[in-house]
């Protein structure tokens, strides 16, 4: 063997070197970082690998030059896919690389002079664009906000919207503004659509939104020089948004736009995105919400950003958490989300506040949540209307040269009422029917026949008017486009009436664009490699008209084609719009394809933990077929139900589905015994592992029946993975709920849970086992044997099967654990630091939690009450960042007792006296009142 | 501590191993307990629990509460009038302190040396302990046991 060789290419014999030529001994650079002698002879002879942290201090205390940090510390952490020898292939050398390309693309030359999308015109609405001045204004100055636009439809929320963007982004140079649409047949069910939009717009995917005019050529040279950034702040702060959010390939295209000679580049960013998905599996929503937050707040410490929300009634309710989530915590940063919505569409769907047999639109208590936070953050266009609607009517007159008479003005007035949709399709329909003509000098005069009776009273008839106006082939091809949804897309029409693809363009464009005014051109998507225009109805109530107008069979064909054109045209990217695809065949009566769409689509929303869509598309698969006909596929949607029920936190909801599932496999003929062995086993997990012991007390019966049920079926069985599970889990359900542990039943299980995972040589399953073992073993007080397991299971963590940050992160954590119960302070504190920054990274704040919990433990018993105290003050800035903190990491009392005891040691009386009193509170919460404390009956 | 306290705490501490995963080991509780009975001076708990510390430390390898387990010894010893045990055991539990950097720990286990020398009336050593044990404490910003010291100072 050659050994120089090895010891070249070894990290402990770099260190090793190093430390000689400073002539420092073992435990001389041991107490320079803080660490034992033990730790520094491990990581010569290549036996331990530090932590970040520690081998950033070894980098420091070893005095390696400031060029080799990263490779120092690459290798340290035996980043193997990080080649050390080149530079240019590590993370930050790779965005100073693609920052440094400022060169703006053809594209931007080429719609330089473009201009946004034609809106209709613009008037009046001064004091609203002075309120959302305001507002930008005390964002700007670091004071962020949201709020929202309320208005009926036609009400000119849009245009608003639109006008006020156009507006900000002149005015400010700094600021970048950003879109995100919610529609009416996508939106809901989408989740997250409108802030997936705003992500990949931010991310630099923006040549297909200039050449539609959606974003103004300024804006998008600003997203352009922005995007490295974002690009950047998104790998460090977003990896579960990676592909769920937003998709490796638009990234790699957006990169790959900047470098376009520079393969070997892309490469290594391919490298860099696959790093970061290693972090991206088992997180909770919250996580995501949270790192969509910390995203846009880290661009925003850069730039000021504008966010506009259209229709925010058609939101999925994912976004509306998003909104939540984000919308409160804007209070110390340049941003400024604007949303608008329609008051009437929440309250017809889910019912007003004032209606209590209805739930309540989530958009509704998300405003008054935010209205407490920020004061009156709603602007009502309604109101303004009543106001201002004379002067509205006159100003949109004066739009174009005009000589019409007061009169004209008061009627049309009293006509619209200001409504500005009604005002400017009566003046179209006036214009059409030659009631308003264009003099010598080109200006607008009432015409001789101008007769006010014949007329439409309501915005809906004027809307008849103007569709009423079209020939039979342009109205069916506008039906046609209404039953796609409010964007269409041309090629569809085009497959369904017949008619050659170009010619349909033609059509929409010049025709029904251009001289109805009717629709717009929206955007272009790529399909296939395909590129494809889209349309959008003008307003949404053309479409909802034409739509209502269809017969229900015409409706159900309809509903038919487009959805068999759209999945040949997706083809198999066809789950990207399962979603649509389930409601086209659920019309269509297509139940069979309309169930297995809907499955795609909750399976799409798991993955992006959009867990309240899946659960409603689950909904939807459930109500079209009969579980008693076809027990297996609801099975399935049962089982489903559960897990996502369960992520959402309603483990007793979630119990219930189980039931449910367990019920239809007991009445299958034949039934895959794997399966049934796994439900009842997710059933005694889901109790198990329930945060509050009372609530684990009271499914105590239920999960024991199962458990045994899964005991039964695993009889004769060959090992099997999901056996190690059931093992796995009889053992914490032998000491876990019960007052009185049986500790000898909770230990076999354990033992017999570890022989079949190493027979089965499953690295995952048996460190989970080894874990419950190592929990057996702490409660009967044989630390030394828990401390051998959980070093056993930091061994196993090292294998590439565990790609899971937050697993690797309990693992440390639980070595830091179990060297404390030895004694072994100063040993444990490397694991619970490492601990706690992978959590950290993972946005897992119950593993940071209990990571910093422990530390404080250790500094406790070192007598450190200074940083006792730093940590605490860490642990309230965890609980101002997430609302339901004390839910998912449990009672907090153990910590802020030591933390009062520390600051009592330190002669802080009072806040000593305060902080226990925050200690003993949360214990009565948790376990009743003290005399009942130690009592066996207390739950 | 209020009286009855010490008993209604030793129950409870008694009853932990039986609570819940939070694991206490049964060492935890008793060098606790011990730990308790030397503050409040309570001769007969330490006989109690000394011994029992001191074992269960020792299965574990728990250098702190081994230090704690012969401080307590120590204390004892004084109490018997042996004062050549107490300070060996004093000096042990010290050099377990220092060597873990416990330096409230370190500031007590002076101030046991310093009550040691002074009921042996040896006033010079017992003034040197004193200082060496306001500097721990002062390391350790044991701003209660620093105010002790200077109260013990003016009355030695």
């Amino acid at each position: 063997m050659n050994t120089h060789k090895n010891e070249a290419a070894s990290f402990g014999y770099w260190v090793k070197r190093r430390r000689k030529s400073l002539d420092l001994t073992q435990q001389g650079l041991a107490n320079l970082v803080g660490c034992s002698p033990v730790t520094i002879k491990k990581i010569e002879s290549d036996e331990r690998q530090p932590s970040l942290q520690l081998a950033r201090l070894l980098a420091e205390h070893l005095q390696i030059p400031p060029e080799q940090h990263n490779q120092f510390i690459s290798s340290a952490r035996r980043e193997k896919n990080i080649d050390r020898t080149s530079l240019a292939q590590t993370p930050e050398a790779f965005f100073t690389r693609i920052q440094a390309s400022e060169k703006l693309p053809a594209f931007l030359k080429k719609y330089g002079a473009a201009r946004l999308q034609k809106q209709i015109p613009f008037v009046g609405r001064e004091r609203e664009i002075e309120f959302l001045h305001r507002q930008l204004s005390e964002a700007i100055n670091g004071a962020g906000k949201v709020v929202f636009l309320s208005g009926e439809a036609g009400s000119g929320k849009t245009t608003l919207l639109t006008e006020f963007g156009r507006r900000a982004q002149e005015e400010q140079a700094e600021l970048v503004v950003l879109r995100g649409n919610c529609t009416a047949y996508s939106g809901i069910g989408d989740p997250y659509l409108p802030f997936r939009d705003v992500l990949a717009t931010l991310t630099g995917d923006i040549e297909a939104r200039l050449a539609s005019g959606m974003i103004s050529p300024e804006n998008a040279r600003r997203l352009w020089h922005l995007a490295p950034t974002v690009i950047k702040v998104f790998l460090s702060e977003g990896p579960n948004l990676l592909d769920s959010f937003l998709p490796t390939s638009s990234l790699i295209r957006n990169v790959a736009a900047r470098i376009p000679d520079s393969s070997e580049l892309i490469e290594s960013f391919d490298q860099i995105l696959q790093q970061s998905k290693k972090l991206s599996s088992n997180v909770e929503q919250i996580q995501v919400l949270e790192q969509y937050t910390q995203i846009i707040q880290n661009v925003a410490a850069d730039k000021p950003l504008l966010i506009l929300l259209d229709d925010l009634q058609w939101a999925d309710r994912a976004s509306i958490s998003l909104l939540f989530h984000l919308g409160r915590r804007l209070a110390s940063n340049k941003i400024l989300i604007l949303g608008a919505f329609r008051p009437s569409d929440i309250a017809v769907e889910f019912g007003s506040l004032s209606d209590n047999n209805l739930p309540q639109h989530p958009l509704e208590g998300v405003i008054n949540e935010l209205k407490v936070q920020y004061g009156e953050i709603l602007l009502d266009l309604g109101i303004s209307n009543e106001e201002n609607g004379q002067n509205f009517v006159d100003a949109l007159l004066d739009t174009e040269p005009n000589d019409l008479s007061s009169g004209f003005r008061t009627m049309l007035f009293q006509r619209t009422e200001g409504h500005p949709l009604f005002t400017i399709e009566l003046l179209r329909v006036l214009q059409e029917r030659g009631d308003l003509i264009l003099d010598a000098q080109g200006q607008w005069i009432e015409g001789k026949a101008l007769n006010w009776d014949t007329l439409p009273v309501r915005v809906e008839a004027v809307l008849e008017q103007r569709l009423g106006r079209l020939d039979e082939t342009l109205k069916g091809i506008l039906a046609v486009a209404s039953v796609e949804g409010e964007t269409f897309t041309p090629y569809v029409l085009a497959q369904i009436q017949n008619i050659d693809e170009r010619a349909m363009l033609q059509l929409l464009s010049l025709s029904i664009e251009k001289r109805h005014r009717l629709i717009r051109e929206y955007d272009e998507i790529m399909i296939n490699q395909r590129r494809l225009s889209r349309f959008q109805f003008s307003h949404a109530l053309f479409q909802q008209y034409l739509y209502a107008h269809l017969s229900q069979g015409e409706r159900r064909l309809l509903h038919a084609q487009i959805g068999k054109v759209l999945e040949e045209l997706y083809g198999e990217y066809r789950d990207e719009i399962a979603v649509q695809l389930a409601r086209h065949f659920q019309e269509a009566g297509e139940q069979s394809k309309a169930f297995d769409y809907a499955i795609r689509a909750a399976e799409r929303a798991e993955n992006i933990f959009a867990f309240e869509e899946a659960i409603q598309h689950l909904e939807l698969a459930l109500s079209i077929i009969k579980p008693t006909a076809e027990p297996s596929k609801a099975l399935f949607v049962f089982e489903h139900l559960a897990d996502d029920i369960a992520s959402l936190g309603d483990r007793a909801k979630a119990i219930e589905y189980l039931q449910n599932a367990i019920k239809l496999w007991n009445s299958t003929q034949n039934p895959h015994k794997m399966i049934g062995l796994r439900l009842h086993r997710k059933l005694g997990e889901m109790v198990v592992h329930m945060t509050w012991f009372s609530d684990r007390k009271k499914f105590e019966v239920l999960s024991k029946s199962s458990l045994e049920a899964g005991l039964q079926l695993a009889n004769d069985e060959p090992p099997h993975r999901e056996i190690v599970k059931l093992l796995t889990t009889l053992s914490y359900d032998a000491w876990l709920p019960r007052i009185t542990p049986d500790w000898k039943r909770a230990e076999e299980y354990a033992q017999q849970a570890v022989a079949m995972a190493e027979f089965l040589d499953s690295p995952l399953a048996l460190s989970a086992a080894l874990d419950a073992l190592g929990n057996v073993y702490g409660g009967l007080g044989r630390f030394e044997d828990r401390l051998k397991v959980a070093l056993q299971r930091l061994n196993l963590s090292q294998l590439p099967a565990f790609t899971d940050t937050r697993q690797k992160a309990n693992v440390l954590q639980q070595v830091g654990q179990a060297h404390i119960h030895v004694g072994q302070y100063h040993n444990a504190l490397p694991y619970l630091f490492e601990a706690e920054a992978l959590s950290q990274q993972a946005q897992a704040v119950d593993q940071q939690y209990r990571a910093l919990r422990y530390q404080a433990t250790c500094w406790y018993f070192l007598d450190r009450w200074d940083k006792v105290v730093e940590i605490d003050e860490k642990v309230q800035k965890l609980e101002s960042r997430f609302p339901n903190f004390s839910e998912r990491v449990g009672p907090i009392c153990f910590q802020k007792g030591i933390t009062a005891s520390a600051l009592a040691f330190l002669g802080q009386t009072s806040e000593a006296e305060k902080v226990r009193g925050e200690s003993h509170a949360i214990m009565i919460a948790n376990d009743g009142p003290r005399e009942g404390w130690g009592r066996d009956n207390l739950f | 501590m209020a009286a009855g306290e010490f008993a209604q705490i030793t129950k409870l501490l008694e009853a932990a191993p039986n609570q819940g995963a939070e694991w206490v080991g049964i060492h935890d509780l008793y060098a606790v307990l011990v730990d308790t009975a030397v503050r409040e001076r309570n001769e007969a708990q330490i006989r109690r629990y000394a011994p029992l510390a001191e074992e269960t430390a020792t299965h574990y390898g728990h250098r702190l509460y081994q230090a704690i387990a012969s401080r307590a010894r120590g204390v004892l010893h004084l109490m018997d009038q042996e004062p050549k045990l107490a300070q060996a055991r004093l000096e042990q539990a010290l050099n377990i302190f220092t060597e873990l950097e416990t330096h409230w720990q370190i500031g007590r286990t002076y101030f046991e040396l310093f009550n040691l020398a002074k009921s042996s009336g040896e006033k010079e050593k017992a003034q040197s302990y004193l200082s060496l044990s306001q500097g721990a404490f002062e390391k350790a910003g044991a701003v209660f046991e620093i105010k002790l010291i200077k109260e013990t100072q003016k009355t030695f």
